[in-house]
């Protein structure tokens, strides 16, 4: 289900009555309905995806108490662990990467065309890269010590707890179990905290993300936007310009829109969920720009990929081969394809030549190099998300080479659907930005009072209300 | 930014918190009442915010009117048919003649405009064009609902592409549930849409161009205009007789996928015994939609009959007006009447249909 979409709204007031019945929340029977709501939630669009996530709850959850049992046996509980782990990437690697794995294959053996289709043809069950992350870490925290629950209806609800199930942020087991069974009252504070977040993520969503995704890609699949102009062979710069502006703004406001509204929608059932954005285009490196965008997944995957392979403690050769080999994964996990892996690789090498280079020893001395690098890491994030969105190398050339040509001819904005809603809203990204910037500075004015924040979000409601998009799928339901 | 609560709230006097929980809501409503304030002031004095100059206004399909709503930028004309809405379906049970075709079809083939010369051999047709394109929708819905119409009149603009468009995609992958909610969800949001609009002033309706609304006629398909779609420009343009080099390596590029699709979709008809004339109507482009068909139709050798007409009017875009539909139907209707297989099926009582 989405989250921008009437249904939800409906699911929405359902939960909230839901809450509002059992204030003292923390009983059983509330977090059991919670559970149900949120398989209801997982299989709107599709009842049977709601069997896999089962299937992926259901082997973490006796691989943990395995793991437990055969505390003393180090051999028995890697066998484990791998088990489980096997189990979770076959289950994502079949579901999201057989196409690709078919498609690359194809090129070099010839397979039966019948089967090539069929095996190209697998649906991504949404969020399937989410929860099995999620479920993943559990077991391997597990291994590492941690203690498992013995609660199947603990660990079902840390899974599949609505708010967070089809686009994170990602979730550690530690950090959630254990609210489980709070005695949680209704607090009109944290209710307005909720709320705010909920007001600013569907403002997000609604008004900036999905004006540009329309103004980029077109309403619908019949029809075309900005991106399908600015790749056209001979395309004017403008538009190819316009494309490489644009999306950042739509991918950041579309994620962090879901963020806030998943956090917003935790606060009012009376659970913390992570931060998972802080502001990434003030990102003065790219190591920085890994803690400011989806935080949750570059933390998962230095705990669970980087320090297993030895981090930064074997050499500083393997340290750079180690962080190569994670952005690449990372890229990978973004989606089956050579354009995401790209992406990937191009953060990477920032970061091997970060690191390799010592910039941040160059960039903390002088304030003139600070910004220098800083623009340089923004346009290097700029040209990545280029390849993010292409679905083909040529597209993402073609791009490349007319926005390289310069040449930017008169344009009439009107001739383009939505492109001048889009030109207006995505103001919003450079203030909300400013005002981290301001709030990080310690500036004063940008430190919203009570009073403030209650006049930002009832303007961001009217705005939402009145000038929202078409509502599209959010963009990180496909990963 | 707030913690979550630990501990149960007690009782007692407010706490500070919650008095600035109180004034914070307090402002936060005070400011959204003087924004729609403002703006409801505004909506008097200047009618740039006026509702009934929005899509809003259009409403939702009224079905005792006899209409579903065609296309608004969705797919919803094709989940009246995944939803076996009955009136849609019956009408285009009963149709002799189904118009097939893109949106350039929807607006081209009026049954107001074909239906008179329908009538003169007794044949009763239905506007099955979708907007979008054909894709695999036409094929799906003749054989899902079983359509045994004696013709099909078909505009070949990249018709045969059968290529993968959202109605295509969904005619294909979705289920009778996807579709239900599919249709009800899109129906209800413009509900909703309709009634917030009376309260909060939709200004993103006034950026860029005007949102289209069609409904689509339960008895016979044709378009409704409910709003949006009046800048009308005019389509002189005819094709020259030779395509020039670029049109033609489109064409040949495009051929084998459209010989596939046409083979797939002519089959059918076959079985079907349905008899298929095919056409090629203005599109106010590079007629790449036309060069494709003659070339497709060289091998085919299926009937075509050749409707461009000089000096028509676009309704938007490549869409003809009602006045340049009806100039089409009276150069392209007796055409197709005059065909001797035409003539053979206006004797066919409608109980020889299998």
């Amino acid at each position: 289900m989405n989250f921008a979409s009437l249904e939800f709204g409906v699911f929405f007031l359902v939960v909230l009555v839901i809450r509002l019945f059992y204030r003292q929340s923390g009983s059983r029977v509330f977090v059991s309905i919670l559970v149900l709501l949120s398989l209801v939630f997982y299989g709107w669009e599709e009842p049977s995806y709601v069997f896999l996530i089962l299937l992926s709850t259901v082997i973490d959850f006796f691989a943990a108490l395995a793991i437990e049992k055969y505390r003393s046996s180090p051999r028995t509980r890697r066998a484990i662990v791998t088990i489980s782990c096997v189990a979770n990437l076959g289950l994502l690697g079949f579901f999201k990467y057989t196409g690709f794995f078919v498609q690359n294959l194809s090129t070099v053996l010839p397979l039966e065309p019948g089967i090539a289709t069929a095996l190209r043809g697998i649906v991504l069950p949404i969020g399937i890269s989410f929860y099995t992350f999620q479920s993943m870490s559990y077991t391997i925290d597990v291994y590492r010590g941690e203690k498992p629950t013995r609660s199947f209806l603990d660990f079902i609800f840390y899974i599949s707890f609505f708010p967070q199930l089809v686009a994170g942020p990602i979730v550690r087991a530690h950090n959630f179990l254990y609210q489980i069974h709070r005695v949680r009252s209704i607090r009109l504070v944290v209710w307005l905290e909720g709320f705010r977040l909920m007001i600013l993520g569907f403002f997000l969503k609604l008004v900036v993300a999905d004006n540009i995704g329309y103004a980029l890609s077109g309403i619908n699949l019949q029809s075309v936007g900005i991106w399908d102009y600015a790749v056209q062979p001979d395309g004017p710069s403008t538009l190819a310009w316009y494309a490489i502006i644009l999306f950042p703004a739509q991918i950041f406001c579309d994620f962090a829109g879901y963020t806030n509204i998943a956090r917003g929608l935790a606060y009012l059932l009376g659970f913390r969920l992570p931060i998972n954005f802080n502001a990434p285009y003030l990102a003065g490196s790219f190591s920085e720009f890994w803690h400011r965008w989806h935080i949750t997944l570059s933390t998962w995957l230095r705990d669970y990929l980087y320090i297993p392979l030895g981090g930064n403690r074997i050499s500083k050769g393997r340290t750079l081969v180690n962080v190569m080999a994670v952005m690449l994964l990372g890229g990978l996990w973004h989606g089956a394809g050579w354009t995401f892996i790209v992406w990937g690789a191009i953060h990477g090498t920032g970061l091997v030549v970060e690191r390799a280079a010592g910039i941040a020893r160059v960039t903390e001395r002088w304030l003139a190099a600070r910004l220098g690098w800083f623009l340089v890491v923004q346009a290097v994030v700029l040209f990545a998300w280029i390849f993010f969105r292409s679905s083909r190398f040529a597209e993402a050339g073609v791009l490349i080479t007319n926005a390289a040509r310069l040449d930017f001819p008169h344009i009439e904005i009107a001739d383009y659907p939505n492109l001048q809603a889009a030109l207006i809203v995505i103001w919003a990204v450079p203030l909300l930005h400013l005002r981290a910037l301001l709030r990080e500075a310690g500036g004063r004015p940008f430190r919203e009072t009570r009073i403030e924040q209650a006049i930002v979000s009832g303007f961001l409601l009217i705005a939402t209300l009145s000038f929202y998009g078409e509502g599209g799928e959010f963009i990180y339901f496909q990963f | 930014m707030s913690a979550a609560p630990s501990s149960p709230s007690v009782g007692g006097p407010l706490s500070k918190r919650t008095r600035g929980a109180i004034l914070h809501l307090s402002i936060f409503a005070c400011s959204v009442m003087l924004v729609l304030a403002a703006a409801r002031w505004y909506d008097r004095s200047d009618r740039l915010l006026r509702l009934e100059r929005t899509e809003y206004q259009a409403g939702i399909p009224d079905i005792s009117a006899g209409t579903y709503l065609g296309s608004r930028g969705t797919s919803l004309a094709y989940n009246a048919f995944a939803y076996d809405w009955d009136h849609v379906v019956d009408a285009a049970r009963k149709a002799d003649v189904l118009f097939l075709g893109n949106s350039r079809a929807v607006y081209g083939f009026r049954p107001q405009y074909f239906q008179p010369w329908l009538d003169k051999i007794g044949l009763r047709g239905f506007n099955m064009a979708f907007f979008g394109g054909g894709g695999f929708a036409p094929l799906y819905v003749i054989r899902k609902f079983d359509l045994h119409p004696k013709m099909v009149v078909i505009n070949d603009d990249g018709f045969f592409l059968l290529r993968d468009t959202a109605w295509g995609k969904a005619a294909r992958t979705e289920g009778p549930w996807r579709a239900f909610k599919d249709y009800y969800s899109k129906t209800a949001r413009w509900l909703v849409q309709k009634r917030l609009h009376q309260i909060v002033p939709p200004l993103r309706a006034f950026t860029g161009r005007r949102s289209l609304v069609v409904y689509r006629s339960i008895r016979d398909g044709a378009p409704i205009f409910a709003f949006g779609e009046s800048e009308g420009k005019p389509m002189t343009r005819l094709p020259p007789d030779e395509p020039s080099r670029a049109m033609r390596e489109l064409v040949d590029q495009s051929l084998p996928i459209v010989r596939a699709g046409s083979k797939k979709f002519l089959e059918e008809m076959d079985r079907r015994g349905i008899l298929v004339v095919l056409t090629a109507i203005q599109d106010n482009g590079e007629f790449a939609g036309y060069y494709l068909a003659k070339a497709l139709n060289e091998e085919n050798r299926r009937i075509y009959v050749h409707a461009m007409l000089p000096n028509l009017m676009g309704q938007a875009g490549s869409h003809m007006d009602a006045w340049s539909s009806k100039r089409l139907m009276d150069d392209l209707m007796p055409k197709i009447l005059a065909l001797p297989q035409v003539q053979a099926l206006a004797r066919k009582p409608a109980g020889t249909r299998p």
